[in-house]
């Protein structure tokens, strides 16, 4: 049995069961470790993605929930605007500790900005909320969301 | 000169371990160097004492005969590598060290390529005399190394340039990357002169620049692997992968010290990807063809498990017994005066009981390690340590082989907070047991780990409980007497004979033997307990047990003698400087003494550990029960520093890190059982939980010490003292839990 969705803008067809959870299909079988495990419970969200633009945790949605939907992760976040903006403020804010649970703080941050340009002190708890962090870098990543939304707040000025 | 006979005249190992026999490291360096050095180069190299060593790299030059310890690579591309020494796990030594490079290289710090280094005594540590990152030294102990090491490359390619020009090299100079004439007419790239460089004499005792000429080093430096991670391409160890490999998960015994009795596997084997399952030392191993067959071959596993001696483990029993041994007198680990005298003279006698929880170190990327075995009886491993020099032994010996036949590559370290420094190499020798079981289907295998094995798995920063007795006369404090109940982390391993001096394990009265505060009569004790819970250091080890005490206990001690928290450490610590201009300097910023809004508490602390200063001042109130943290303000000297929006940043995370510890975190047993499973009931501090941490710089001209873990004693004691200015209540017991409710 297979699955055919899209990655990344690339269509894919994979053949792990259908009830293997999206993240392990990414990570295992098409060698996309972008996206992280953290604790497979959808309580860290180190495993964020986009499904049809919305976000979801990877580690408890079956691979078949995937199917015909657009899968996108950090690999091709860049390609919206959001994305872009997001990415160049956590460089720019030096979020960066470890790492490991960053790319999944990416996807939730610009799912947000996507969903509300400005976002207040509290739209960013709302959102981020289900983004564990064990470095503690939650000052900087509030601060990088509100840089990103001024950064995409001037572009959309210009 | 062998490597066998190597001494570190530079850096005399201060441990037991580190003086064990050298020849057990003796890695296959040859290869590794000529792999670098493919298309011709400089690579510079320290061994024999610091003695720099360089030579010139070609494709036939595989034959040179090469001294280890290769940090520098300078190709004749003009690619400039610099291998890590330490391991960044979010500290940010890797752009750390290359700073450090390149102030005296006089090259862009974004222009070096920071890379893991390999296990090799090249990069032992320069104290421990292990290759090792821990202890919050990464920072001073490599300053001189490594600003050396970019010296004496600058000097090499100077006079490679000057000989090129038939100049003296005091008629060039060396500037972002290349040596100019002074008189302005030409320059040449490094790379351009490396091969030049590679074949002069390597000078020894190189100047290094004065502080005030430091132009990169105390700046605000961008971190090195910031793009990569934030874009998800930097590689961590479990996203290692290699073709056809396997991965492995073990189920673990259920109590600490169990054993397999009995196992039927027939279910297991019947999911679709699980290849073998094979009985390791430390439980049952599925191998399957990836994480979720794995997982899924695990559960369906009938293991019937011997109890091992932690199968009477009770944490409430545990509790009571450790209460009932604080008043009894320990083992005297300092005795200044007569506490006993001063106790019965004194106008009041405190006594409280502090207690600090098993504690997991929970890093974000759970444990993983990568075994490809060779046919040899060697192997090469893909991991995520800060001790690959207890691993890459600890390895071969699991192999039977010398460990010359064993290799061992590093990766970024999804955290660690102490976790991957583990005494027994706990979780790559289980991943060598795991492959040899099933080395006939001859692929690599990588043994993960999930959270819920990362969590019940062991290693935990020990319970601890103090017994505290304080004397108070003339509104001051003259005696004190401090007994700390726990688990020692150095009994039993290869660090015991130079960390455990007279039945006392160190780490477990740091912060508490060493309290500097002005009280005469000063008694410290230790009662050791022996139990079957593994443990370890968790990031500031048994200072995040005695700061909590101490500083919780001298806020009680300074309500009885009417002083505010503030003012009284002030009194205890005259004359103690450093910690005196952080304190002040913590106030000052926190606005201590002026207006808080109703409801609302401060408290403060201030600890060294780590040879760093650190002060806290903590606003909190009790919302619906629970704490909430409004604002935390670090003041922190670590002497001279690198890269000073690091050190910004680590306090800011170690502040987070600790709240976390503080509020709801904690290792409980029942029945022998671990209680936790995964992040929703072992929680950590959340976005919306977090509060603003604001950092202040202080630096006193003392001597450089440590960071990472220095920002986290002083934060919980901080956060009790708030939260009794808001309610009134003492909280003496972490984590805090619903004590307020």
């Amino acid at each position: 049995m297979s699955t055919t969705f899209t990655v990344d803008g690339r269509t894919v067809t994979v053949t792990s069961p259908p009830d293997t959870p999206l993240l392990w299909v990414l990570r295992d079988e098409l060698g996309l470790t972008g996206t992280k495990f953290g604790c497979g419970r959808a309580l860290c969200g180190a495993c964020t993605l986009h499904v049809d633009g919305e976000a979801v945790r990877a580690c408890v949605h079956p691979v078949g929930y995937a199917a015909g939907k657009d899968v996108r992760t950090i690999a091709t976040l860049e390609e919206s605007a959001e994305g872009r903006a997001v990415v160049d403020a956590w460089i720019a804010t030096e979020v960066v500790q470890c790492g490991w649970c960053q790319p999944g703080q990416c996807m939730s941050a610009a799912s947000l900005l996507a969903r509300k340009p400005t976002p207040d002190d509290e739209d960013i708890d709302a959102a981020m909320s289900g983004n564990l962090c064990r470095c503690g870098t939650y000052t900087r990543i509030r601060a990088a969301i509100h840089e990103a939304a001024r950064a995409l707040d001037g572009e959309a000025d210009g | 000169m062998t490597r066998a006979d190597r001494t570190h005249d530079d850096a005399p190992p201060r441990d037991a371990a580190a003086r064990r026999d050298a020849t057990a490291f003796a890695p296959s360096r040859r290869a590794f160097l000529r792999g670098l050095a493919a298309g011709g180069g400089f690579v510079l190299a320290f061994g024999l004492g610091d003695r720099v060593l360089a030579h010139a790299l070609s494709a036939d030059a595989s034959d040179t005969p090469f001294e280890p310890n290769a940090f520098l690579r300078i190709a004749s591309d003009g690619t400039i590598t610099l291998f890590a020494k330490h391991d960044e796990m979010g500290q940010g030594i890797h752009t750390g060290l290359a700073i450090e490079v390149a102030e005296e290289l006089e090259a862009a710090v974004a222009d070096i390529d920071v890379r893991p280094a390999p296990a090799d005594r090249a990069f032992d540590h320069s104290l421990y005399g292990v290759q090792a990152t821990g202890g919050s030294t990464s920072t001073w102990t490599s300053f001189d190394q490594m600003r050396t090491v970019g010296a004496t490359a600058r000097v090499m390619l100077v006079a490679a340039a000057a000989a090129r020009w038939g100049l003296a090299p005091g008629d060039c100079v060396a500037r972002d990357g290349r040596v100019e004439r002074r008189d302005g007419t030409a320059a040449l790239t490094y790379g351009e002169l490396a091969t030049d460089a590679a074949r002069l004499p390597v000078p020894e005792d190189v100047p290094l620049k004065a502080p005030e000429r430091f132009r990169k080093i105390g700046r605000p430096t961008p971190r090195v692997d910031s793009p990569a991670k934030v874009r998800g391409t930097a590689l961590f160890s479990y996203d290692q992968r290699r073709p056809g490999m396997l991965t492995a998960m073990v189920e673990r015994a259920p109590t600490f010290g169990g054993s397999v009795a009995r196992v039927d596997d027939t279910a297991a084997l019947a999911i679709p990807g699980v290849r073998r399952v094979v009985v390791v030392p430390s439980g049952v191993a599925v191998v399957a063809d990836g994480f979720w067959a794995a997982r899924r071959g695990r559960a369906a596993l009938r293991v019937e498990w011997a109890d091992g001696p932690g199968a009477q483990l009770d944490s409430a029993r545990l509790r009571r017994e450790y209460t009932r041994r604080a008043g009894f007198p320990g083992n005297v680990v300092r005795a200044d005066g007569d506490f006993d005298a001063a106790a019965a003279d004194a106008d009041r006698v405190l006594e409280a009981t502090y207690e600090v929880p098993y504690m997991a170190h929970a890093p974000m990327e759970p444990l993983s390690c990568m075994v490809e075995l060779h046919e040899d009886g060697g192997a090469h491993l893909v991991t995520g340590s800060q001790f690959l020099g207890i691993d890459h032994p600890a390895a071969a010996a699991a192999l039977g082989v010398d460990p010359s036949r064993v290799t061992v590559e590093n990766s970024y370290l999804g955290g660690g907070f102490g976790r991957r420094a583990n005494p027994a190499a706990d979780f790559t020798v289980e991943a060598i047991h795991v492959a040899r079981a099933v080395r006939d289907l001859g692929v690599p295998v990588k043994t993960v780990w999930t959270r819920e094995d990362d969590l019940r798995g062991g290693w935990y920063r020990p319970l601890w409980v103090n017994g505290i007795t304080a004397a108070v006369k003339d509104g001051r404090l003259v005696g004190w007497r401090h007994r700390i109940v726990g688990q020692s982390i150095a009994t039993g391993t290869a660090f015991e004979g130079a960390m455990v001096i007279d039945g006392v394990d160190g780490t477990s009265v740091e912060g508490a033997a060493d309290m500097p505060h002005g009280i005469p009569n000063v008694r410290v004790e230790l009662h050791t307990m022996k139990l079957a819970v593994p443990v370890q250091w968790w990031r500031s080890v048994g200072h995040s047990n005695t700061a909590f005490a101490k500083e919780a206990f001298l806020d009680e001690c300074a309500e009885a003698c009417g002083k505010d928290g503030y003012a009284f450490r002030r009194e205890l610590l005259a004359g103690h400087e450093r910690l005196l201009a952080v304190l002040d300097r913590a106030a000052e910023a926190a606005g201590w003494g002026g207006p808080l809004p109703v409801g609302v508490g401060h408290g403060i602390s201030v600890h060294e550990s780590f040879e760093g200063f650190a002060a806290h001042v903590v606003e909190a109130s009790v919302v619906d029960g629970r704490p909430k943290v409004h604002r935390v303000v670090c003041a922190i000297d670590c002497g001279q520093v690198v890269n000073p929006d690091q050190v910004v940043s680590q306090m800011q995370g170690a502040a987070i890190f600790a709240l976390s510890a503080a509020v709801d975190a904690q290792i409980t047993f029942t029945d022998g059982r671990v209680d936790q499973s995964n992040f929703d009931d072992f929680p950590i501090l959340r976005m919306h939980e977090a509060p603003p941490v604001e950092v202040h710089i202080v630096d006193t001209g003392g001597k450089q010490g440590g960071i990472g873990e220095v920002g986290v004693p002083g934060v919980a004691p901080a956060l009790c003292a708030a939260l009794h200015g808001a309610t009134g209540r003492r909280i003496r017991r972490l984590p805090i839990g619903d004590q307020l409710g």
